[in-house]
């Protein structure tokens, strides 16, 4: 009896527990989860509010790394009936207890911060002509979201249709170099789409500098462009899969791994185009179709980060695929198939190892060996062009911090540095030379170069300079030495920047200094290069002024002069000569508004000349890159956490062109062959000027754990299409203008989950 | 951990590929012969052994339609790059023409002498091979063409060429006087023979519509309104590449 009696008792007592959905799952606190609208990401650091007022009595109380906010029973039941839930950055939460007691999971809402917090983004080198585009604001305004191609935006940037390379002040696009960090890569864009071999998860800022760069980079005439990476471990494992359709798909995984002091961040990632198996089928069901261009890409990233108490490592594989594949009934056959193909593939490998070391408050440390492996595989009815090459290379600095005057800390700074690289490989060649610049090269016409070698190439880089503060003046002398082994040729480039300042909003700034670059491989390769040329020269300097009018609001005022020699040009004795001769100069304004939570954007402007000699006794020419003027505008606007505005103006003057001076018809080939006649008449004539206006409007949803995004625009929207280039008959009687494309409405939907 | 998926769809409205329509897609097609046309030129041979004299007697076509004359002249061509040396061009008698339905071709007979000897002469490249360049001029159109063709020293393997049997071609379809149909989708088909041992081009000329593949053996033809009730040439050609061969063949059909 009394067995059946206690067995009663119990029941009555802890049934309710096991039966009552109204009573919290641990019966001494309520547990209360919140979560992030649209990501479902935990929230930490939740407080209880009673309406707006702090609650003394759970004033210690914060929800967790996993958002989990446990209030014991006793407090709870002490607390008002209504409560609110705050955290900064987010919408604040009010509810019943009534409803609270059921432990429910809350999704809190982004919120707008204050407009009046500045996004900052570190500059690596002060220098004279340097911009910094955070990766934020180059993904929200940037062509086709890609942050690397905001260099576009800025003043002394040109571009070309269909390129991703930039055009730096008149320089042509192999005269500048791209870096990730410090590891020298052959080419950052594919074909698709100009997307970058970097993904933006690993990005985070874009730097470019568009003259009157240190001593720290050779081997450019033109620009420097240097993609930060990122140097934070990853907050929390997180996996991105990326379906663009069509274009490619992607996946991402960023970690960190390891405990204990020094933990890696990882990130691991591959994309591969998916374009080409949607255009395959469609052209080949259109056999007659004049032109069939099929586009691939492929590209693959592992990066491990481990930030140290005294430095940092970092190591970096990059592996790039490009390629594009053409057939057309345009092109000249070798077969009675009528149809022409082309087929153009480069890969490489490109890897590095990075060490940052302090030493001690004074001395810091940097060298990153690299490695990279390059090949270039195209075809064309016959024609080949194969070439391999492999590249070690080491980048090494020594930094000196030192104190002068009265500066309680060491500002400024000695760097030396040391490059020194090797290049070997293979080439197996087998087409017409040709001169890239003539616009009526016929190639069946041209001589053939057949090759097939293997080179080496050694080069050096030897480099100096001082960050050195003389009470407003900041002086910044350099030089760099320069060997390159395949032609035995030296340089010393002595440099000097200086920034001057006249009081706490304005300061002066000018740069002088020589610069060189190395001939192109199969340039200075024998037998088809010409191993006697020597280093090209440029020389930049530049004039500016520099204006902080608020916090927000900054300026820079540039005026610059570049003169290049030794340029190498086609010869018909000696394969290729040094005579080129470029000259440019110009002027560049730029008012940006820094980037707060709502609002950023910029103005820029650039006008500049450039003219070309290619040898004495030559007329002096219009460069191809001589456009005149160039005005952007860039701008994002967050009207709220979910609803943002963007656009993107361009309006430009248009380049010259060279109209066709004489037309013979070739018998042996049954072409037409368009030539310039008298050397006056290259890029003598001009495309006309274009507009082109980009908008857009954002919308995000927030559901629970997912996003679901739309973005409503238009692109090129113009008075008239840009012209790009002219095209001809084939006999070259009629001339008509190649154009862009017409204004393109779209809807973008992108679903986060 | 976290996982995340984005799955990003642009939509364009007025068609991702409207690059392909800011192409000239108006342009005039080479098939079509609506002015004096230059077809080609036949040698009696293009590849010679060093230091010979030759002559090279040549065969210049060229296609007008009714009522315009083409004017044959000798010519230098004064914008040719150094290693093509200029040689002179003599024409033999007047043109022979044949009857085309409304087009006339026209052959003009002519000999090129080469000069025998190396000195002053700019080499082609490292082995030595020589290019001789051979002008003309046919006037009596919208505007004057300057023809060009090329003659040769070849040496070492190069000399290898000289041995060359160029293309020859057939004309299959369509038949000589056969009705044509406006609109209609017509079969071009020729076959070539010999030309194994070096690359081909073929060319198609027609005398109105539009040929899908005019550098195909075997491709169609649609001849156009305008053509009805005329009697149009489709010729024919396969050129060797490297002998600078040309075999020329035509037909008349009737445009319904």
């Amino acid at each position: 009896m009394r067995t059946l009696f206690s067995n009663y008792l119990a029941l009555l007592v802890f049934a309710p527990l096991f039966f009552s959905a109204a009573v919290p799952a641990s019966a001494l606190a309520v547990s209360l989860t919140f979560l992030e609208r649209g990501t479902g990401d935990p929230i930490s650091k939740v407080q209880i509010y009673a309406q707006d007022s702090r609650l003394e009595d759970a004033a210690s109380l914060y929800s967790d790394k996993k958002g989990t906010l446990e209030v014991p029973l006793e407090l709870w039941q002490k607390l008002p009936p209504q409560l609110s839930f705050q955290r900064f950055g987010y919408d604040k939460f009010s509810g019943s207890k009534s409803f609270l007691n059921t432990n429910p999971t809350i999704y809190l809402r982004p919120k707008i911060a204050a407009d009046n917090v500045i996004t900052i983004s570190a500059v690596k080198r002060k220098e004279v002509s340097r911009k910094i585009v955070s990766v934020e604001e180059a993904e929200i305004v940037a062509s086709g979201g890609e942050p690397t191609r905001i260099t576009a935006t800025l003043p002394g940037v040109q571009t070309r249709p269909f390129q991703g390379e930039v055009i730096v002040r008149g320089s042509a696009p192999e005269d500048t170099r791209y870096y990730i960090d410090d590891l020298l890569v052959p080419a950052v864009y594919h074909g698709v789409g100009s997307q970058s071999v970097l993904p933006p998860q690993l990005l985070d800022n874009v730097q470019i500098s568009t003259g009157g760069f240190g001593a720290y980079r050779g081997e450019a005439t033109g620009g420097v462009v240097e993609l930060q990476t990122k140097s934070q471990l990853p907050e929390k494992p997180l996996t991105t899969l990326t379906v663009n359709l069509p274009f490619y798909t992607g996946v991402l995984h960023e970690r960190s791994i390891g405990k204990g002091d020094s933990p890696w961040g990882l990130w691991v990632g591959a994309r591969k185009s998916t374009i080409e198996y949607a255009l395959r089928p469609i052209f080949e069901g259109m056999e007659d179709q004049d032109l069939s261009v099929v586009p691939f890409f492929a590209d693959g990233t592992l990066m491990l980060v481990q930030p140290r108490e005294n430095g940092l490592r970092k190591l970096k594989l990059l592996y790039y695929l490009d390629g594009i594949e053409l057939a057309t009934n345009n092109l000249p056959t070798t077969d009675s198939s009528g149809r022409g193909q082309l087929g153009i593939e480069r890969s490489y490998i490109a890897s590095s190892y990075r060490k940052e070391y302090r030493l001690n408050k004074k001395w810091k440390y940097v060298s990153e060996p690299q490695y990279i492996f390059d090949r270039i595989r195209n075809e064309f009815s016959g024609d080949k062009l194969f070439i391999d090459i492999h590249e070690a290379r080491l980048f090494h600095e020594w930094q000196f911090r030192y104190k002068t005057g009265g500066q309680k800390r060491a500002r400024n700074k000695l760097s030396l540095g040391v490059e020194p690289s090797l290049q070997w490989g293979k080439v197996d060649i087998d087409v017409p030379r040709g001169d890239p610049q003539d616009p009526f090269f016929e190639f069946e016409e041209a001589d053939q170069v057949t090759v097939e070698d293997s080179f080496s190439i050694f080069k050096f880089g030897l480099w100096g300079s001082l960050d050195h503060q003389l009470g407003k003046w900041l002086v910044q002398p350099g030089f760099r030495v320069q060997y390159n082994g395949q032609i035995d040729a030296w340089s010393i480039d002595p440099r000097l920047s200086a920034f001057y300042e006249l009081n706490k909003k304005h300061s002066l700034k000018a740069a002088a200094g020589l610069y060189s670059i190395s001939p192109r491989e199969q340039e200075s390769t024998e037998p088809s290069g010409n191993p006697d040329l020597e280093l090209e020269r440029s020389r930049h300097f530049v004039l500016g002024w520099e204006s902080q009018w608020t916090e927000q609001i900054k300026s820079s005022l540039e005026v610059f002069y570049k003169w290049n020699d030794r340029m190498v040009q086609l010869d018909a004795l000696t394969n290729y000569v040094g005579s080129g001769r470029l000259r440019v100069y110009g002027v560049e304004v730029f008012l940006r508004r820094l980037q707060s939570a709502r609002f950023f954007g910029w103005l820029s402007y650039t006008y500049s000349k450039a003219d070309l000699r290619k040898a004495s006794g030559e007329p002096e020419i219009a460069s191809p890159d001589d456009q005149r003027h160039v005005l952007q505008l860039v701008s994002g606007y967050k009207l709220s956490s979910t609803f943002r505005l963007g656009a993107r103006l361009l309006v430009q003057s248009g380049k010259p062109f060279s109209p066709v001076g004489e037309v013979v018809y070739h018998a042996g080939f049954d072409s037409y062959q368009g030539r310039l006649g008298a050397a006056e008449n290259e890029n003598s004539e001009r495309l006309p000027g274009s507009q082109s206006l980009d908008l857009f409007a954002q919308k995000d949803f927030l559901l629970k754990r997912w996003k679901l995004r739309l973005r409503a625009g238009a692109e090129f929207i113009s008075y008239e299409r840009p012209v790009f280039g002219v095209e001809y008959d084939f006999d070259f009687r009629n001339q008509n203008e190649f154009k862009g494309f017409a204004p393109i409405p779209y809807l973008e939907v992108r679903s986060e989950f | 951990m976290s996982f995340r998926i984005n799955i990003l769809a642009k939509i364009f409205f007025t068609g991702a590929f409207a690059f392909f329509f800011a192409c000239g897609d108006d342009n005039r097609r080479q098939e079509v012969v609506d002015d004096i046309r230059i077809l080609g030129v036949k040698s009696s041979q293009s590849v010679f052994a060093v230091g010979s004299t030759g002559p090279a007697n040549l065969e210049i076509y060229a296609l007008a339609p009714s009522g315009k004359t083409p004017v044959f002249s000798a010519a230098t061509d004064s914008g040719a790059q150094p290693s093509r040396n200029s040689v002179s061009l003599a024409l033999a008698g007047a043109a022979a023409q044949t009857d085309l339905g409304s087009f006339v071709l026209y052959q003009q007979n002519a000999t090129v002498a080469l000069p025998g000897v190396s000195a002053g002469l700019v080499p082609a490249n490292e082995k030595g091979d020589v290019v001789f360049r051979y002008s003309f001029q046919v006037t009596g159109g919208k505007e004057p063409l300057l023809g060009v063709g090329d003659l040769f020293w070849l040496r070492g393997s190069s000399a290898a060429s000289v041995a060359l049997v160029p293309p020859t071609i057939t004309l299959n379809s369509p038949n000589s006087g056969a009705d044509v149909e406006v609109g209609e989708d017509i079969k071009l088909s020729a076959s070539i023979s010999g030309g194994a041992t070096e690359d081909v081009r073929v060319s198609w000329f027609v005398g109105g519509g539009e040929v899908v593949n005019f550098r195909a053996a075997t491709t169609t033809w649609k001849p156009d309104e305008a053509d009805r009730g005329k009697s149009l040439p489709v010729l024919v050609a396969v050129r060797g590449l490297t002998s600078r061969s040309l075999d020329l063949k035509w037909v008349v059909v009737n445009v319904k």
